[in-house]
């Protein structure tokens, strides 16, 4: 005997219970639209946190902490560190003696210069407005002080101010001008340059700021002054 | 959720209350679980409601709900039906319903058809959506429609139902 197929299906189901009453489900609606905005605006926050977190992160990583460590030598017991801030790196040291050069950073690749200056002469030279913070250390103030570089400027003891206690120094005895030779050969650009002693603890140094070429408002000087301003020193042993 | 006066309440409650049955009746079928068919008629609805706006101006409604419901039955299915054996793993067996035994066989057959036979046959037979809906509800040609619901009333007719024939007392369109 042949059935209709709808009917077939219709007899299998048995008759609904009641359905859900039209406010009852207008109410579940309105509530999953309130909690999905809740949680596009979760979503949303969240997305600006993260990327406000990376930004940070990001930064915190561009102003590295670095550590100097001096090598084995006579001199061993030098500690300093630094801030970079973005755009400085730490460079390579010279072999200098004394005043020995315990420190070199700036913002674009050194030249073989000893100390840095800001008139190099390589065929690629660093790019205009490059800064470079070099420290130089005492091993001793009972010997005659003069300052590194091909001039030798003599310095006192009572030159070495104190560093304040935001970490500022005075500023320093030179500013402005440049030590470049104007009759070397290939020179191109000059600089200027900031030479700063002052005492931390029971240390002395001398940081030299050097730019290549000159700023008016000194403002590319006063960039590594502020990267100065973050040098930590650790007091020298046994003295 | 955006209503447009009492004309559009009324339309909603109206179509709320016909697709109740059929979305229960088809997803009874469908998934073979009284209790999971009534609960995703009742999440179709709630859509139906959230997007009403939307499904009011469909080409079929209806056509539209049961493309939800079936889709809320595939997602969901799977996670049932491992809930269920987890339940019958821990000696948890639910109660049948009352019912009468050709119901129960018909219903048993239904399900035991291929996912897309079982489909086509719902929604042509029970849900009564014509061809060109059932075809946009399973997103395939017209033909192959055809030859799933012929398939399936060949399994039925095995499965000793009697003779079931293709039903020609719809008015939403003929299987020729």
């Amino acid at each position: 005997m042949s059935i209709d197929v709808r009917e077939l299906l219709h007899g299998a189901v048995p008759p609904p219970r009641p359905g859900p009453r039209l406010p009852d489900l207008v109410q579940c609606a309105h509530r999953r639209r309130r909690r999905r905005l809740l949680v596009s605006t979760g979503v949303v926050l969240l997305l600006a946190g993260s990327a406000a977190g990376a930004v940070a992160v990001t930064r915190s990583q561009n102003t590295s902490r670095i550590e100097i460590r001096p090598a084995a030598g006579s001199n061993a017991a030098a500690r300093v560190s630094v801030t970079l801030p973005p755009g400085w790196r730490d460079l390579p040291r010279a072999s200098s003696v004394d005043p020995r050069e315990i420190l070199v950073v700036g913002t674009a690749a050194r030249t073989r210069q000893d100390p840095v200056t800001g008139c190099p002469t390589a065929q690629t030279p660093p790019p205009r407005g490059a800064v470079y913070l070099s420290l130089y250390e005492y091993s001793s103030l009972d010997r005659p002080l003069v300052l590194p570089g091909k001039f030798s400027l003599p310095l006192s003891p009572d030159q070495f101010g104190s560093r304040g206690p935001d970490g500022s120094v005075q500023h320093g005895i030179v500013t402005g001008g440049n030590d470049c030779d104007r009759l070397a050969l290939g020179v191109t650009q000059f600089g200027d340059f900031e030479d700063i002693p002052f005492q931390d603890g029971n240390r002395f140094l001398v940081a030299r700021i050097v730019t290549v070429g000159t700023d008016p408002s000194y403002r590319w000087v006063r960039s590594g002054e502020a990267v100065l301003k973050t040098l930590h020193v650790e007091r020298k042993a046994g003295t | 959720v955006r209503l447009y006066g009492v004309a559009a309440d009324i339309e909603l409650e109206v179509f709320c209350r016909e697709q109740w049955g059929r979305l229960v009746g088809s997803l009874q079928l469908y998934v073979g679980d009284r209790e999971l068919a009534e609960e995703l008629a009742q999440e179709t609805l709630v859509r139906a409601v959230q997007h009403w706006e939307d499904v009011a101006q469909a080409d079929s409604p209806s056509a539209w709900a049961h493309r939800v419901a079936f889709n809320l039955a595939k997602s969901q299915f799977r996670r049932r039906l491992a809930q269920r054996r987890a339940r019958s793993r821990a000696g948890v067996i639910a109660l049948p319903e009352p019912d009468l035994a050709s119901a129960v066989a018909v219903r048993a057959a239904v399900a035991g058809l291929p996912e897309a036979q079982r489909s086509a046959l719902v929604l042509r037979y029970f849900a009564d959506l014509p061809l060109r809906q059932v075809a946009t509800v399973m997103n395939c040609p017209e033909n192959t429609v055809k030859s799933h619901i012929r398939r399936a009333i060949e399994a039925l007719r095995g499965a000793g139902l009697g003779n079931p024939v293709e039903s020609t007392s719809s008015t939403s369109g003929e299987l020729r």
